[in-house]
């Protein structure tokens, strides 16, 4: 705990705004488990990342959100003038869902002490009430996900209301969904991912015609095969705020982008990783190629990048679990070739192709990409 | 075999989303017969699992703007099994700004009843397309699903309104297995259910009998008249399954009793009618 000790911080979130807040950390917490947290003088920078690691959400909270914001940094002047930890999700879910839903929160204070290694919520309520929350701060590191949505060839731009009506047709059992996009028509339909299922599963398809986006520009027209569950969070959080959501993308096997902002406030970003249709040869030996070199000139290693030096096994433990699970993510790739897909002892059943090209994706380790960058 | 039918007003759509969770309330799959005069849902329940069956016609033209139908043989019929679930599910899609709704036989990956809904979005159309799988039943199955014959009943009596019946079945249900189900031709109907510490009673008076037509009323036995009231045993289960979540809003609720054999239920709306047949608890 060397330069990080004298840091600290605190942000107020005015009344009207602490639901906004509050959803975004309900939108965060469909996607992922943990909380990442990383404050600098810009404002509050909120990341998640799911445990199969095929979807990613960031949230900047710029600091004119706040009704207060204050950053003091280090005295030593260290080389990171950011602050970064990481939270449970659950406990900071359950700060704002009691919240989120009475009317009578006057200011929402968040503190953060690095002496203290404790991020603190007050909720000020009215009648004179003070909720307080402190939540431990957990062993820290930065997560960064490479994504550049302008490259994308294609971008479409909607009303939240217009995705909301179409994913309420799908089931909530259903995962995941497929789009369709052409020149003409954007068809979206659900995603049968056994053949054989397909006699006994409802099948659903709709039809949107280009004039109902506020902005549709189709490039490589193509199929994509996404999860719902993120994206159903991804809309009702864009619905919440009433801002158009953006969605870039490009082929199967890259990655979906979504990008939520309200100019001068918060940007929101997801990056889902798309389904790679296994049981085609050609696009399966293709996909194949793309992520060798991508896994090559990439390292595709989770760095952890440790600020707050807690020198508890814990850290090291973590460490060696993330790193075993980019291990696992690389047989997983070889193994992929025969089977398609695997499920892990863990229970979670995810598909190889599917992490690994995410995972080409994801960096941790701001190095890396200021390299990129520069 | 074809079949096409379309639906242009919304009362006629949300009758046939409520038949459709009716259905999928009531039994995992059903058989969807389709005839030039009317369609029907049809279950037929194993034996071992209660031997309950459901019957439930609607008038095709009061239904339909549009019904064509090419089956086969004279009846020119259609049988078709299918996954209730899926069907009440793609008839959710049904909201409001709808414009009409086609129904249609297909031959896709798998025989599909496929229903198109178009919704009105400000001055454009939506296209929703759901396809439901369906197995064709074969002609030689077809007796399977025919119309049950009205029973030899002993006694036939109008059941109280579906609310009343429904909070007294759902309180019992948690008591015991069994109902008993005591009806005479006087208008009484007393339902009943024990466990070992609790015996509960109700008593329904002034429910009145209804009249059947001639053909119907012969198969009443003479003697039913003379004698007073008769009772039938049956799974509780099986009538909170007919209650529980349904959409029909019936008109009049008939009850035919077969002394301890079975009770045949009679739910009679406008359009639509069910008969729910469940067999006498062993």
């Amino acid at each position: 705990m060397s330069n990080t000790m004298a840091f600290s911080a605190i942000a107020v979130i005015p009344g009207k705004s602490v639901k906004v807040f509050g959803k975004a950390i309900q939108c965060l917490s469909k996607v992922g488990d943990e909380l990442y947290v990383q404050i600098n003088e810009n404002g509050i920078d909120l990341r998640t990342v799911n445990s199969s690691r095929s979807a990613y959400s960031r949230m900047e909270f710029k600091s004119r959100f706040f009704s207060t914001f204050r950053v003091r940094e280090s005295d030593s002047g260290g080389s990171d003038s950011i602050l970064k930890c990481k939270i449970n999700m659950k406990p900071c879910l359950n700060i704002f869902r009691s919240s989120s839903t009475d009317k009578n929160v006057n200011s929402c204070s968040i503190t953060l002490d690095g002496n203290e290694n404790r991020l603190k919520f007050l909720l000020e309520c009215r009648f004179g009430i003070r909720k307080a929350f402190d939540l431990l701060l957990q062993d820290c590191e930065s997560l960064e996900a490479m994504f550049t949505k302008d490259d994308c060839p294609n971008a479409i731009v909607s009303l939240p209301k217009i995705f909301s009506n179409t994913i309420c047709n799908f089931h909530a059992s259903q995962e995941e969904i497929t789009l369709v996009a052409t020149k003409e028509n954007i068809i979206i339909k659900n995603y049968v991912e056994d053949q054989a299922e397909l006699i006994k599963m409802l099948y659903t398809e709709m039809n949107l015609a280009t004039h109902e986006f506020l902005s549709y520009d189709v490039k490589t027209e193509g199929d994509i095969t996404f999860c719902l569950k993120e994206f159903r969070a991804i809309v009702s959080f864009g619905e919440y705020t009433g801002q158009p959501i953006s969605m870039h993308f490009e082929s199967a096997g890259k990655p979906i982008m979504f990008h939520i902002a309200k100019e001068n406030t918060f940007t929101a970003d997801f990056v889902l990783a798309s389904l790679v249709d296994t049981d085609t040869p050609s696009q399966r030996s293709n996909a194949f190629h793309q992520n060798t070199t991508n896994l090559d000139d990439s390292h595709c290693h989770i760095i952890e990048d440790s600020i707050l030096e807690k020198s508890n096994l814990e850290d090291d433990s973590a460490t060696q679990d993330k790193r075993s699970s980019a291990h696992l993510a690389q047989i997983t790739q070889k193994s992929n070739e025969e089977e398609g897909r695997r499920y892990f002892s863990n229970g979670y059943r995810f598909r190889g192709r599917r992490v690994i090209d995410f995972l080409s994706w994801i960096f941790c380790g701001s190095q890396y990409l200021h390299d990129r960058r520069g | 075999m074809r079949f096409k039918a379309k639906l242009l007003d919304i009362n006629c759509m949300q009758q046939l989303t409520r038949v459709g969770a009716s259905m999928s309330r009531m039994t995992k799959n059903c058989v969807l017969c389709l005839a030039p005069k009317k369609v029907v849902f049809v279950s037929n329940e194993r034996i071992s699992e209660g031997g309950t069956r459901i019957w439930c016609e609607i008038q095709q033209e009061t239904l339909f703007d549009d019904y064509r139908i090419e089956g086969k043989d004279n009846s020119n019929r259609i049988f078709l099994e299918l996954i209730t679930d899926n069907f009440a599910r793609a008839l959710k899609s049904i909201q409001f700004g709808v414009v009409s709704v086609k129904i249609r036989l297909t031959k896709k990956y798998t025989p599909c009843l496929t229903i198109e809904i178009v919704t009105a979005y400000g001055n454009s159309n939506r296209i929703i397309t759901h396809d439901v799988p369906v197995v064709i039943v074969p002609q030689r199955d077809w007796y399977e699903y025919e119309e049950p014959d009205m029973p030899q009943f002993d006694v036939s009596i109008y059941m109280p309104q579906m609310k009343v019946l429904k909070q007294v079945i759902d309180r019992m249900k948690n008591l015991s297995e069994h109902l008993v189900i005591t009806a005479d031709q006087k208008g009484n109907m007393t339902l009943k259910t024990q466990n070992d510490i609790v015996t509960v009673e109700t008593h329904f008076k002034d429910l009145g009998n209804p009249v059947w037509a001639n053909d119907a009323a012969n198969n009443r036995k003479e003697a039913s008249t003379q004698i007073g009231a008769m009772e039938a045993c049956i799974y509780i289960k099986k009538l909170a399954q007919l209650l529980q979540g349904q959409q029909i809003n019936p008109s009049k609720i008939i009850c035919n009793l077969l002394a301890e054999k079975a009770i045949h239920i009679y739910l009679v709306s406008e359009d639509v009618i069910l008969q729910y047949y469940i067999p006498a608890a062993m």
